[in-house]
C-alpha cells in the first residue's frame, strides 16, 4: 500500500527548491549540493546533484517527507522514483531565467502523469529582481493544458510564502479540508 | 455589530525585563480584559508603555520621543513624572482600575489625532492588530509586499458581524449589497484600469487623495498609511463621477482629474510603491466589509477564473478554502458559504476582492433537471485527517 506522505519540490537550477525545503523542514535537511557543472554553473556556485530531503513532523509523530529533485536535467531519471506516493508537486520557477515559460513546459511535460494523478502548485521566485513576466502571463501559459493551478509569487526564504503555497496544494485536493 | 472600541490598544514596551513583560501580558489579557496588548514590533504600536523607574529610563524616554515624537506615552512610576498632558501616568503598584483609565485616556488621545478626512466622527474603524504573517528583512512601508492575515477576531472586530441572509428574501438580499462606485474603491479601480489600458503613468485626483498609477511596473503611490486608507475606504462618497475608460480621450470627468505624468520624473520612494493588484484587493475588502458588489448576482453561480496571488494579498478568514472551492466548480455565493460551513460575509468579502481584480465569472444557475457531472472524488477519511493535520502544522509553525 502506497503511503501518501511526500511532497515533491521541482524546478530549474536556482529556483529555490533547496531553500524552500530548508524553510519548511523540522529537521536539518539533507542536502547533496556539489560544485555546479555544465549549464548550472552560470547560475549558482553549487547545485543539487542527487536530491534534497527534509521532514515535517506532525503532532502524533506522523511525518511528511519533503523531496527536492535535482535541478539539472541529466538527473531526471530519478524523478519517477521520487514521485511515487507523493501528495502533490510544488513547481518553483525562477523569473530571472532566460525563458521561464520553457522551464514551465519542460517540468509540466516531465511530471505530467504525476500532476494528473495528484495536484500542482506553482511558485515564481525572484520576482523582486525581475518583475516580468507577471503572474497573469504564467496563467496564460496554462491555457489549453487542462490545468489551472494556484500560482503565487514566492520568496523561498520566507516560511509563510512556502507554507501558503503548500496550503494551496492541500486545498486544491480538497477545499473542504479543515485543521485537524 | 461588535463594539469596535473593544479592539485592543497596541502598546510597545520599554524598560521592562522579560519577566515583567510576561506578567504585563497576563495582566492586560486578564484583569484588563484585553483592552490593550503588548506588541514586539514598535512600528505597529499605538502607544508606548514605559517603566520610568527602570535603569536608563530617561534615556529610553528621550530615544522614544526622538524616534516617535507623536506617540502617546503611558508612564509607570512610583511618582508622577509626566511633563505633558499627552503623557499618561500610572502610579505603581499598578492597579487594574488605574491601568484601564490610562488605556482609555491613551485611546482618546490616539483617536483625537486621527486625520479628520479619514473617517466620520464616531464611526471610523478603530485600530486593530493585523498579524503580519511573513517576516520582512526591512521596513515594508505602506506597500503590501507580504501577505497579511486578518484572523477571524480581527475581521469581525473591524468589519462587524453580519447575519447570514436568505437570498430569496429581497429585503435581506438588498441589505448585503453595495456599489463600489459610491466609494473610493470605484475611483481606484477606474484609475488603475485607465492607466493599464493606456499603458501610461497617470496622476488621478480622487475625491480623497491623488493616486499615481505606474502601469509599466504595476505599482501605484498614494500618500496614506494603512489605517488612513482603511478608514477612507469605508466612507460613502456621494455623487461620485467615474471615468469612462472606453473613451480614450477622456482627461477630466467631473471631479476626477487625470493627468499623464513622466514616471521617471515623479521621484517616488520605491519602498512606498504598492503593487496594483494587492492594493485593489485590500481596498475592496475594506470597502465591502462583508457585503457583496451590486453587480454580482446572488442567483447566478460564480467561478474563480484563477487563483489570486495570495502570498502577497490581505488574507481574510477562509480565503484559501473559498478560492479552492470557487476555482474547482461553480456555486452561488450563498451555496459556497453553506458548503464550507462559514459565514456568508467571508464569501461576500472574498468575492468583492476577487471581482475587483476581474477574477469572478458569473454563469446562470444550472437547471435542477440538468445532468450534472459527478463531483470529484473525496479523499478517503483517513487521508483527509492526515492532510488536515498537515494543514494545521503549516498554519501554526
Amino acid at each position: 500500500m502506497i503511503q501518501y506522505n511526500k511532497i515533491i519540490f521541482t524546478g530549474p537550477v536556482g529556483a529555490g527548491k533547496t531553500t524552500a525545503i530548508t524553510t519548511l523542514s523540522d529537521v536539518p535537511p539533507v542536502k547533496t549540493d556539489e560544485l555546479a557543472s555544465d549549464m548550472a554553473k552560470n547560475r549558482k556556485a553549487s547545485t543539487t546533484v542527487a536530491l534534497d530531503y527534509g521532514m515535517m513532523i506532525l503532532p502524533g509523530g506522523e511525518k511528511i517527507h519533503l523531496y527536492g529533485t535535482p535541478g539539472q536535467e541529466r538527473f531526471d531519471f530519478m524523478w519517477d522514483i521520487l514521485t511515487t506516493g507523493g501528495i502533490g508537486l510544488v513547481l518553483l520557477l525562477d523569473n530571472t531565467r532566460a525563458d521561464p515559460f520553457q522551464d514551465l513546459r519542460f517540468f509540466l511535460n516531465k511530471f505530467g502523469r504525476f500532476i494528473q494523478d495528484t495536484s500542482l502548485v506553482v511558485g515564481v521566485t525572484q520576482m523582486d529582481i525581475r518583475a516580468t513576466p507577471v503572474l497573469s502571463d504564467y496563467h496564460r501559459q496554462f491555457a489549453g493544458t487542462g490545468l489551472n493551478p494556484p500560482i503565487f509569487e514566492v520568496d523561498a526564504r520566507r516560511k509563510k510564502d512556502v507554507s501558503l503555497l503548500v496550503q494551496a496544494l492541500l486545498y486544491s485536493i480538497d477545499p473542504g479540508l479543515e485543521d485537524q | 455589530m461588535i463594539d469596535l472600541a473593544m479592539a485592543p490598544l497596541r502598546l510597545v514596551f520599554r524598560g521592562m525585563d522579560e519577566r515583567t513583560v510576561k506578567l504585563f501580558k497576563m495582566f492586560l489579557q486578564g484583569p484588563c480584559r484585553k483592552q490593550a496588548e503588548l506588541v514586539e514590533d514598535g512600528r505597529e504600536a499605538d502607544a508606548c508603555l514605559i517603566d520610568m523607574d527602570a535603569p536608563r529610563a530617561t534615556e529610553l524616554l528621550d530615544r522614544e520621543r526622538e524616534i516617535h515624537p507623536d506617540r502617546v506615552l503611558i508612564c509607570l512610576s512610583l511618582n508622577d513624572c509626566t511633563s505633558s498632558p499627552e503623557q499618561v501616568f500610572v502610579k505603581k503598584p499598578v492597579q487594574t482600575e488605574s491601568m484601564l483609565q490610562a488605556i482609555r485616556r491613551a485611546r482618546e488621545i490616539v483617536e483625537s489625532r486621527r486625520p479628520r478626512e479619514a473617517g466620520k466622527p464616531g464611526t471610523e474603524p478603530r485600530t486593530i492588530p493585523l498579524r503580519t504573517v511573513a517576516a520582512a528583512k526591512k521596513p515594508e512601508g505602506s506597500a503590501s509586499k507580504v501577505a497579511a492575515l486578518l484572523d477571524e477576531h480581527s475581521f469581525l472586530s473591524f468589519l462587524g458581524v453580519r447575519d447570514d441572509i436568505d437570498p430569496a428574501n429581497p429585503a435581506q438580499a438588498a441589505a448585503v449589497r453595495y456599489d463600489p462606485r459610491e466609494y473610493l474603491q470605484g475611483s481606484f479601480e477606474s484609475a488603475c484600469a485607465l492607466a493599464l489600458s493606456r499603458q501610461q503613468a497617470l496622476r488621478v485626483e480622487t475625491p480623497w487623495k491623488p493616486l499615481i498609477v505606474l502601469p509599466q511596473i504595476r505599482r501605484l503611490w498614494i500618500d496614506a498609511d494603512e489605517v488612513q486608507l482603511r478608514a477612507a475606504c469605508a466612507i460613502r462618497i456621494n455623487h461620485l463621477a467615474h471615468m469612462d475608460i472606453s473613451e480614450s480621450r477622456a482627461q477630466t470627468v467631473k471631479n476626477l482629474k487625470v493627468t499623464p505624468i513622466d514616471a521617471g520624473e515623479a521621484r517616488l520612494d520605491p519602498d512606498r510603491l504598492i503593487p496594483l493588484d494587492a492594493f485593489l484587493w485590500k481596498t475592496a475588502i475594506w470597502t465591502s466589509r462583508g457585503k457583496i458588489p451590486a453587480d454580482i448576482s446572488l442567483e447566478h453561480e460564480v467561478v474563480l477564473k484563477h487563483w489570486p496571488n495570495l502570498t502577497r494579498f490581505l488574507l481574510i478568514p477562509h480565503t484559501m478554502r473559498i478560492a479552492a472551492l470557487l476555482h474547482q466548480g461553480t456555486h452561488t455565493v450563498c451555496e459556497a458559504a453553506k458548503i464550507l460551513g462559514i459565514r456568508q460575509q467571508y464569501v461576500f468579502a472574498f468575492i468583492s476582492a476577487a471581482h475587483a481584480l476581474r477574477l469572478i465569472e458569473q454563469r446562470p444557475k444550472r437547471q435542477a433537471d440538468r445532468v450534472e457531472a459527478p463531483p470529484p472524488p473525496k479523499p478517503e477519511p483517513a487521508r483527509t485527517s492526515f492532510l488536515g493535520k498537515l494543514l494545521k502544522h503549516l498554519k501554526v509553525s
